[in-house]
């Protein structure tokens, strides 16, 4: 099978779902003329036209409410939001208008709009780039929030995001556009809701997202190495998402480390960590640990930035200390 | 199979034990009442008998060692299992716990992640955990699996191995569970003692004048059990005493009165089993309990002040000889001379 870059995956979802529908368009900031956000986007206003991969003033709030009004009316439009880091100014608009929409209006109105962001630390952006603020949007009823972890999987989920017809943000991670990985030439859409089994083991799960799926089959490798079997799950999308193979993986290996690039207090990994304490108690033969982004700003030091994320290292060691049964976190 | 010799817990508050002498060698054909090795704690040295007939394919560590209360430290096999067997003892253990790299201190640190090998994880489990109010500290699906399997994960604190408990604990819960279904409840070993305690009235009226008689006598019966059981067994922290009187069928534990006088004493409840359990049969025509199991000492005090009978019953794979008859000891020297007790 042919290997593209998770940026060219993504260029190719938005393509052919705007062959397919006329309804869609794109807007955001330097999407067309003024060049495209880490060249994700060549090539479509060649191909679309000026009317329907629209460069916006840089004012997101102002697009982004042009945006669900236009959703609400019969449209069907992408946001390109530069920056994940941005999300805060568009949370009216997005939390306040396109997620209530539906349910506010009984039902007579439907926003099928899709926000295009980014997450991920370690590319030297400093505090105000470098993010991963999906925790806050999963945290809204009536969204939804997809976060693919290689090119496959960005092309599926933005495809089934496109068609879904409720707002969906779907985060990827911005170290990654140059990555390839194996994509089908002929069409596929990933449905919501099916986590994904990477790696099949048996003494613990590894649960992670988007840029951390990679770190933790490196785990994986390291771990295995050390004859100690860890079972690696994406769970692609975290809302909707997908409990009965999480739970009946944590069921089977007893143990699990939810491994997220998020903020770890309050966060994704915190979530998850609970729904498996709540419905896999008396499987556990260890507690369930989160391990997420530290909670401090992203620094921009590289030396300190690097410390500041989950790696196979630390994966690691958390992993060990699982499987050897030592006293986690003793009172 | 073969099977895992452990070093036993000899005494209630031991973690290691060390040994003395391996009175057999790798390939020796051994019954299961053969002493294998001697044992010294910190009380006694003991000889260690074998247990299960069979031969002894290894032994784990040399003469010499101090090893940790639960550890395999040799192996005994059947027939099938000859092939197994290793002469010479095994090479020392490596350190226990490996030094990683001393970072080079002016070192810029890496541009990129690179795969370092990750930190050593301690191989032994970390030290026992102290009993949280006698909580046994296990996963929730050890517990699970215990309860389904109706196995009493307390056994293993009894036997000294060291919480919290996980799946892979449970082996050795079977394998202790099914030692004493075996053999039925372990033995029951008893001690007597008779002593006069003329003297006991003088501190009666002395320190507890306040109160009735009956609470005079069984505050200073579980006064005494106490601070013997404590000074005994070195046991510096709480001292969880029941006592029961059949003739009045009263029932009632104390915490701590150990150390010093009588006015420590504190009623309380008892989560799990008391360290000791007094019978107070005194006034009656009884002249001791010999119980037919004992989880925890029982001691039976009976008689009536000028002729004290004591008897002391135990479970020698819980409490050694040596130690009961020591706790004995010590009590009955305070029925004799309550001053002992006071200072």
């Amino acid at each position: 099978m042919r290997e593209i870059t998770l940026s060219k995956a993504v260029n190719e979802a938005i393509a052919e779902e705007m062959r397919r529908d006329p309804a869609i368009f794109l807007l955001g900031e330097d999407v067309a003329e003024a060049g495209t956000p880490f060249k994700v986007l060549s090539g479509l206003v060649e191909e679309f036209g000026p009317d329907r991969i629209i460069d916006t003033p840089i004012s997101e709030p102002g697009f982004m409410g042009l945006a669900v009004g236009a959703a609400m009316t019969g449209s069907r439009p992408i946001v390109d939001l530069m920056f994940g880091d941005f999300l805060f100014l568009i949370m009216d608009q997005l939390c306040n208008q396109a997620a209530k929409t539906h349910y506010m209006s009984g039902g007579k109105l439907t926003v099928p709009l899709v926000v295009r962001t980014n997450l991920g630390a370690t590319r030297r952006s400093a505090a105000q780039h470098s993010q991963s603020l999906h925790a806050l949007v999963a945290h809204i009823p009536g969204l939804k929030v997809a976060l693919p972890s290689s090119a496959y999987e960005a092309k599926g989920l933005l495809k089934t995001a496109i068609r879904d017809n409720s707002p969906v943000v779907i985060f990827e991670d911005k170290l990654m556009y140059n990555d390839k990985a194996p994509v089908p030439e002929e069409e596929y859409l990933i449905p919501f809701g099916q986590a994904k089994i990477l790696r099949e083991g048996e003494d613990l799960t590894l649960i992670a997202t988007s840029s951390m799926v990679q770190v933790a089959q490196k785990a994986a490798d390291l771990l295995a190495a050390d004859g100690i079997s860890a079972e690696v799950i994406d769970p692609r999308t975290i809302v909707p998402l997908d409990e009965d193979t999480l739970l009946a993986s944590v069921k089977k290996t007893s143990r699990a480390i939810v491994i997220d690039e998020g903020h770890q207090s309050f966060g994704v990994t915190a979530e998850i960590a609970s729904r498996l304490n709540e419905k896999a108690f008396y499987h556990l033969d260890a507690p369930v640990l989160r391990m997420g982004a530290m909670d401090v700003p992203v620094p921009f030091t590289p030396a300190l930035e690097d410390l500041t994320v989950p790696t196979p290292e630390k994966v690691v060691e958390q992993a060990k200390r699982l499987v050897a049964g030592d006293m986690i976190h003793a009172a | 199979m073969p099977h895992d010799v452990i070093m036993p817990a000899l005494g209630m508050a031991q973690d290691t034990g060390l040994i003395v002498a391996w009175h057999k060698k790798p390939g020796d054909r051994i019954a299961a009442d053969d002493v294998l090795m001697e044992v010294e704690t910190d009380k006694a040295t003991m000889e260690v008998p074998a247990g299960v007939e069979g031969t002894l394919l290894n032994i784990l560590f040399e003469a010499g060692t101090a090893v940790p209360v639960g550890d395999v430290i040799a192996h005994i096999g059947d027939e099938g299992d000859a092939d197994l067997v290793v002469e010479a003892p095994a090479a020392p253990e490596p350190a226990r716990t490996a030094t990683p790299p001393e970072p080079v201190a002016d070192e810029a640190p890496p541009p990129t992640t690179t795969i370092e090998s990750p930190k050593p994880v301690k191989p032994f489990k970390p030290a026992p955990v102290e009993d949280v109010a006698g909580k046994v500290l296990a996963s929730p699906k050890s517990r699970r699996l215990a309860l389904q399997e109706g196995l009493d994960l307390g056994m293993l604190a009894r036997a000294g191995i060291p919480q919290p408990y996980h799946v892979s604990d449970l082996q050795t819960l079977r394998e202790i569970a099914a030692k004493q279904t075996n053999f039925g409840a372990a033995p029951v070993t008893s001690l007597e003692a008779e002593v006069e305690g003329a003297a006991l009235k003088d501190l009666r009226g002395m320190s507890i004048g306040k109160d009735e008689a009956v609470l005079a006598d069984e505050a200073i019966w579980a006064a005494f059990a106490a601070s013997s059981y404590a000074t005994i067994l070195g046991i510096s922290d709480i001292v969880r005493v029941k006592i029961v009187t059949p003739a009045t069928g009263r029932e009632a534990h104390y915490l701590n009165p150990h150390v010093g006088g009588i006015s420590r004493l504190n009623g309380g409840e008892i989560e799990g089993l008391p360290d000791i359990w007094v019978v107070d049969l005194t006034g009656g025509h009884a002249t001791g309990l010999r119980p037919g199991t004992a989880e925890t000492p029982i001691l039976s005090v009976a008689g009536r002040p000028g002729a004290y009978r004591l008897v002391l019953s135990f479970r020698e794979d819980l409490l050694d000889l040596d130690t009961a008859y020591a706790l004995l000891e010590a009590f009955a020297a305070r029925v004799d001379q309550p001053l002992l007790h006071i200072f």
